[in-house]
């Protein structure tokens, strides 16, 4: 579970276990390895849950901050990545209760226009806003599991790790977001 | 030319909910100033952790010294036979003849006695029954001068003794 890294000539990366006991061992800037390497991924998940971008980033700040106070009490250095997805996990949970935000669940950026293979005769950003508002229409728990599962791509079984929930909870939950996604989805192309 | 299969609008979104988002370098900045900071604190913390470890142990050390040190000078017991007296004390040169400083016990034989540190060197003393009564040590010699005054008795410690 890591970001994928930049092209260029080949070196030797330390794992996450290596760079963990630097940091534990009072090597402060080795975490930034570690923030490089997580970040981006851990921003794209709180954007998406968050629905916004500032908002998203604070939890992305607290949640290292809080890997670095807990990091000796890391269990599985090499599933760094799924530990701290726990901790971002939670905080996005309380961010999510406390803020409400239901209707922005969603955050245009360039990139993700390009990406998104609009039909032609749909306006791209429209459909987006749409998008958004099916996406923050989701209950939380059911936008954690389809997020993690189709966006994240994990497995039931790293899902279930890192949530704390069941394998047959977290499949409801997917196969309840995906239908209500592909009904919200249709009434938009249908419009 | 093959018509191309139709997009399917799930597959789309979760295209776009994939697109990447990048951590902002004001984000990353924050994370590493909050942990820089966070490992200060760590480290002043045990630092004082540590001063206060080594100031206990010193006051532990010291304590130890104290309470194990042996006690200054030579064991002396003091022994008096008067069964039948209620109070003895002695008293000397080592306790500024201070008729409170060194009372002795009434053992089960009548006798009555107490143990003394003493600097080496020779000691006066005597005893002093019921309060009024001085009596010199009939196991002792008695101190130069006793024939014209209270009998005192002499005791000598030689150096090296305990």
């Amino acid at each position: 579970m890591t970001d994928d890294g930049a092209p260029g000539s080949p070196q030797v990366v330390a794992s996450d276990a290596e760079t963990i006991a630097r940091v534990v061992a009072g090597d402060t800037e080795a975490f930034s390895i570690l923030v490089d390497r997580y970040g981006n991924r851990a921003a794209r998940y709180a954007t998406r849950m968050l629905g916004d971008r500032a908002e998203a980033e604070e939890a992305v700040q607290d949640t290292f901050v809080r890997a670095y106070r807990a990091l000796s009490r890391c269990a599985d250095r090499e599933r760094f990545g799924h530990w701290l997805f726990s901790i971002l996990i939670n905080r996005c949970r309380t961010a999510g209760a406390r803020s409400g935000r239901r209707a922005r669940t969603f955050v245009r950026d360039e990139t993700a226009l390009v990406a998104a293979a609009a039909p032609d005769a749909f306006d791209g950003v429209a459909w987006r806003e749409e998008i958004a508002h099916a996406l923050a229409r989701l209950e939380m728990s059911q936008r954690e599991a389809f997020l993690l599962k189709h966006v994240e791509q994990l497995s039931y079984e790293e899902m279930a790790a890192i949530t704390g929930a069941g394998i047959s909870a977290l499949k409801m939950r997917v196969k309840r977001a995906t239908d209500q996604l592909r009904m919200l989805l249709h009434e938009a192309y249908s419009a | 030319m093959p018509e191309l299969p139709p997009i399917d609008p799930m597959d789309a979104f979760i295209a776009d909910l994939q697109a990447p988002v990048d951590l902002s370098a004001l984000a990353t900045a924050r994370i590493m100033a909050a942990v820089r900071a966070d490992a200060a604190r760590r480290r002043r913390r045990a630092r004082t952790w540590q001063a206060l470890a080594v100031a206990a142990v010193v006051v532990l050390a010291i304590g130890i010294a104290v309470y194990v040190r042996p006690a200054d000078g030579t064991a002396v017991q003091f022994a008096l036979p008067v069964p039948a007296a209620h109070e003895v004390v002695v008293v000397g040169d080592f306790n500024h003849w201070d008729t409170h400083a060194t009372p002795l016990r009434r053992t089960t034989n009548g006798t009555w006695q107490t143990t003394v540190r003493l600097k080496p060197g020779a000691h006066v003393y005597s005893f002093v029954v019921d309060g009024n009564r001085w009596v010199a040590d009939p196991a002792a010699p008695l101190a130069p001068g006793s024939d014209f005054g209270a009998p005192n008795s002499l005791v000598t410690v030689a150096p090296g003794t305990t």
